[in-house]
C-alpha cells in the first residue's frame, strides 16, 4: 500500500453572493463535497471547464482558502492545525502566467530567495548559494541571479517560479496552467523539467490543467471535475483508454491531435453552460449528457466505485439504477 | 477557384531605438475563394501582424511595405483610409482572439451587429435587426430576440465568440481573417466554435485566413498551412503534405514537442525540443533564421540566401537541406 500523502475529504466551498439591494443572496457552490487521495512520487491531473471549481480546489489544498466543510490532510495531519508557515513548507504552488505571479521590481535572487527569508533560513550568503543550487536545478544560467524578470524570456520565467516553488523543497506541488501562457516550443521543455525534478526530487504533483495532451503526457492519474463535483477519478492510462463517464468522453472527444484526416469531432453538449447559481436538479451534467436518462432528472447519482480502483459517478453504471429504469 | 487575396512581398518594420525591427519579412502568399488558410507559429513569429498588414490596421508606429497587395483581383495597397474602411467589416471582416476585449461593454450585443449593417448597407434599422437577429440564429444562440437586448458581460465566452463570428458576417464578406479565435476558449466550446466556422465558411462560399499557434487546429480546419517563424514563410503547402512530410527543421521540431495523445503506449517519454530562442528581429538577417536552433544546420546556412525547395502539389520550404534529406533526419527522429 503506498503512501498517502494529499488527501481532501468531503471538501465544500460555498459563497455568497448578494443580487443587489433588498434582495437577499443567492449561494454558489464552487466546491461541492471533494474527495481526493494523492500518493507520494505520483501525479494528478486535474481537467475540467472553467468555472468548475479547478482553481477554488487548488486554493482549498493550498489553505489559502477556508473550507465551508471538510478539511485537508497533509502526511494525514489536517492543515487546519497548522500554521501558514509549515503549511508553506510542504505545498507550494506555481502559477499559469509567470509573468504576473513574479515581482517586475525585484532580481531573480530575490525572487527565489523570498521564501527563505520569510523561513528565515541561513544567513544572506547561505540563501544565495541556496539560490544558485536552484537556478542549476531548473536548468537556468547563473548569470541571470541579477536580472529582473522582464529581461527573461517566458520560458526562463517559468523556470524562475519553479524555483521559487521548489526553494522550501516542498513534498507537493501544485501545478496550475504552468504552460498555457507558454509557447509549444517552450512547453515541450517545461515538461521535461517538470518530470526530471519530479524523479530527481520524489515530488508530488496535482497538475490542473485544460490541454488533455498534457495531462495524459504527465499524469498517474486522472480527476474529472464538472460543477464542483469530481465525476470520474481513475488510472490517467485507463482514462484515456476507455473512459466512462460521457462527459469525459465528450472531453476526450474534443481533443485536437495534429491529425487532418480525422477532421473536427461532434460534441454531442449543448451550448448552454449551467448557471452555478442555480444547480439542476438530480445529475448535474444531465441536461448537457446525450445519454441522459429520467432518472438522471430527478436523483442525483451516488458515487459508485470505477475502473482501477477509481470512482466514478453517473447512473448508466449504477445497476440499480439501470433496473429501475 | 478564383484568387481572393493575393500578397506580394509584405514586409512590415517597426523603428525602434536601437534599430529597424522586421516583424514581416518578404511574405507572399495567396487565399483561394472557398478555402481555408492556416497560419501558424509561435509568439512573435509576425502572424498577427501579417494580418494586421492584410487589414491596414497596423499601428502608427509600424511601416508596412508591399509590392502587390490584391482582394478580388484589384490593388488596395494604395487605397485611402476611407476606402480601406469601407471594405473592413463589409467585404473582409476580422475575428479576435479575446472577444470580451473587442465588444464594447457599454452597448448591447444588438446595438453592435446592426451598427456594421447599417454602416455599411444603410437602411432601415428593423432590416438590421432582422439580419442579426437571423446571423444569431445561425450560430447557435438560443433566443436571438432576447439576446439582442444583452451586453458583452452577460454572455458567457463561448456565446461571446459566435457574436463576434455573427458580426463578421453580417455583410456576407468574401474574406474573413480569424486571428485565434477559439485559444480563449475551452476545448469542448473550441470544437463547437471550429465546427461552426467550418460550416459557415463551407455555406457562404467564403474564404478564411485562420490564424493560430496549436497545430491540432490548422490541423483539422485547414485546406493549406503557412509555417511561419521569425517573420518569415519557412514552409507551406496542402495540409496532408505538411503533418505526413514536413520539410523544413522548424516545422518538424514543432511537431515533435507536441505531447502525443491517445495512441502514445509509453507514459512518461521525454518530449521533443527545439534547443535555443528566437533569433532578434532587430536589423538585417543574412542565411536562415532558424539556423541557430537548427539540429542539421552547417556553414552554408548561415551564408547562403536559401533557395525555394519545391516539391508537387504546392509544398515549399525554405531550407538547403534537399527533400530526401530532410524527410530522413524527421523519420529517424520520430521512430
Amino acid at each position: 500500500m503506498k503512501e498517502v500523502v494529499l488527501e481532501a475529504r468531503e471538501l465544500h466551498r460555498t459563497y455568497h453572493l448578494s443580487r443587489g439591494l433588498m434582495k437577499g443572496r443567492s449561494t454558489l457552490s464552487a466546491v461541492s463535497g471533494i474527495n481526493l487521495q494523492i500518493e507520494r512520487g505520483t501525479v494528478l491531473g486535474l481537467v475540467g471547464e472553467s468555472g468548475c471549481g479547478k482553481s477554488t480546489l487548488a486554493r482549498l489544498l493550498l489553505g489559502l482558502e477556508v473550507p465551508t466543510a471538510g478539511q485537508v490532510l497533509i502526511d494525514g495531519q489536517s492543515i487546519s492545525s497548522m500554521d501558514r508557515l509549515e503549511r508553506a513548507r510542504k505545498i507550494q504552488i506555481i502559477f499559469q502566467d509567470p509573468n504576473s505571479s513574479l515581482n517586475p521590481r525585484k532580481t531573480v535572487l530575490s525572487i527565489v530567495t523570498l521564501p527563505l527569508r520569510i523561513h528565515q533560513i541561513g544567513d544572506r550568503r547561505e540563501r544565495e548559494q541556496r539560490a544558485v543550487e536552484m537556478l542549476d536545478l531548473v536548468g537556468l544560467p547563473r548569470r541571470v541571479l541579477g536580472s529582473l524578470p522582464g529581461d527573461l524570456s517566458g520560458g526562463q520565467r517559468q523556470r524562475v517560479a519553479i524555483a521559487r516553488a521548489l526553494v522550501m523543497r516542498p513534498e507537493i506541488v501544485i501545478c496550475d496552467e504552468p504552460t498555457s501562457a507558454l509557447d509549444v516550443s517552450v512547453q515541450s521543455q517545461i515538461l521535461n523539467l517538470l518530470q526530471d525534478l519530479r524523479d530527481q526530487l520524489g515530488l508530488t504533483y496535482l497538475m490542473i490543467s485544460h490541454n488533455l495532451a498534457v495531462v495524459q503526457h504527465m499524469a498517474t492519474r486522472v480527476a474529472v471535475m464538472y460543477l464542483g463535483r469530481i465525476v470520474e477519478e481513475t488510472d490517467a492510462r485507463t482514462l484515456f483508454a476507455a473512459p466512462q463517464h460521457p462527459y469525459t468522453r465528450i472531453l476526450l472527444n474534443s481533443i485536437l491531435t495534429p491529425e487532418p484526416d480525422k477532421g473536427l469531432p461532434e460534441t454531442a453538449l449543448g451550448v448552454s453552460f449551467p448557471n452555478p447559481l442555480d444547480l439542476p436538479p438530480g445529475c448535474r451534467f444531465h441536461p448537457r449528457c446525450p445519454e441522459a436518462m429520467a432518472v438522471c432528472a430527478s436523483e442525483v447519482p451516488s458515487v459508485i466505485p470505477g475502473q482501477s480502483g477509481g470512482t466514478i459517478e453517473c447512473h448508466l453504471y449504477n445497476d440499480a439504477d439501470r433496473l429501475s429504469r | 477557384m478564383t484568387r481572393m487575396l493575393e500578397v506580394e512581398q509584405l514586409n512590415v518594420r517597426f523603428s525602434l531605438a536601437n534599430g529597424v525591427l522586421h516583424a514581416v519579412r518578404d511574405v507572399s502568399f495567396h487565399v483561394e475563394s472557398n478555402e481555408i488558410l492556416g497560419i501558424v507559429g509561435e509568439s512573435g513569429c509576425g502572424k498577427s501582424m501579417t494580418a494586421l498588414a492584410i487589414m491596414d490596421l497596423l499601428s502608427r508606429r509600424a511601416k508596412r511595405q508591399v509590392s502587390s497587395l490584391k482582394f478580388c483581383e484589384q490593388e488596395i495597397a494604395h487605397l485611402s483610409f476611407r476606402k480601406m474602411s469601407k471594405l473592413r467589416g463589409d467585404r473582409m471582416a476580422m475575428i479576435f482572439q479575446e472577444p470580451m476585449t473587442s465588444l464594447n461593454p457599454v452597448y448591447s450585443i444588438g446595438d453592435q451587429l446592426e451598427e456594421v449593417y447599417l454602416r455599411h448597407r444603410g437602411g432601415a434599422r428593423a432590416e438590421a435587426r432582422r439580419r442579426a437577429v437571423s446571423l444569431l440564429d445561425k450560430v447557435g444562440i438560443p433566443a436571438p430576440e432576447q439576446r439582442l437586448r444583452q451586453y458583452p458581460h452577460q454572455l458567457s465566452g463561448g456565446l461571446r465568440q459566435r457574436v463576434m463570428i455573427a458580426m463578421a458576417l453580417m455583410c456576407e464578406p468574401d474574406l474573413i481573417i480569424a486571428d485565434e479565435p477559439t485559444t480563449a476558449l475551452d476545448v469542448t466550446i473550441q470544437a463547437q466554435v471550429l465546427a461552426l466556422l467550418k460550416q459557415l465558411q463551407r455555406e457562404f462560399g467564403m474564404a478564411v485566413i485562420l490564424i493560430t499557434h496549436d497545430l491540432g487546429v490548422v490541423a483539422r480546419m485547414a485546406d493549406r498551412v503557412l509555417v511561419m517563424y521569425a517573420g518569415e514563410i519557412v514552409e507551406s503547402g496542402p495540409t496532408h503534405e505538411i503533418f505526413d512530410n514536413p520539410c523544413h527543421p522548424y516545422t518538424q521540431g514543432l511537431l515533435r514537442c507536441l505531447p502525443r495523445t491517445l495512441d502514445s503506449k509509453e507514459i512518461g517519454v521525454r518530449l521533443g525540443t527545439i534547443p535555443g530562442v528566437v533569433p532578434s528581429l532587430i536589423g538585417e538577417t543574412r542565411g536562415c533564421a532558424f539556423a541557430n536552433r537548427c539540429p542539421h544546420a552547417f556553414d552554408a546556412c548561415e551564408q547562403a540566401t536559401i533557395q525555394n525547395a519545391v516539391s508537387e502539389a504546392g509544398h515549399n520550404y525554405r531550407c538547403v537541406l534537399s527533400v530526401d534529406q530532410s524527410l530522413m533526419h524527421f523519420r529517424e527522429t520520430v521512430e
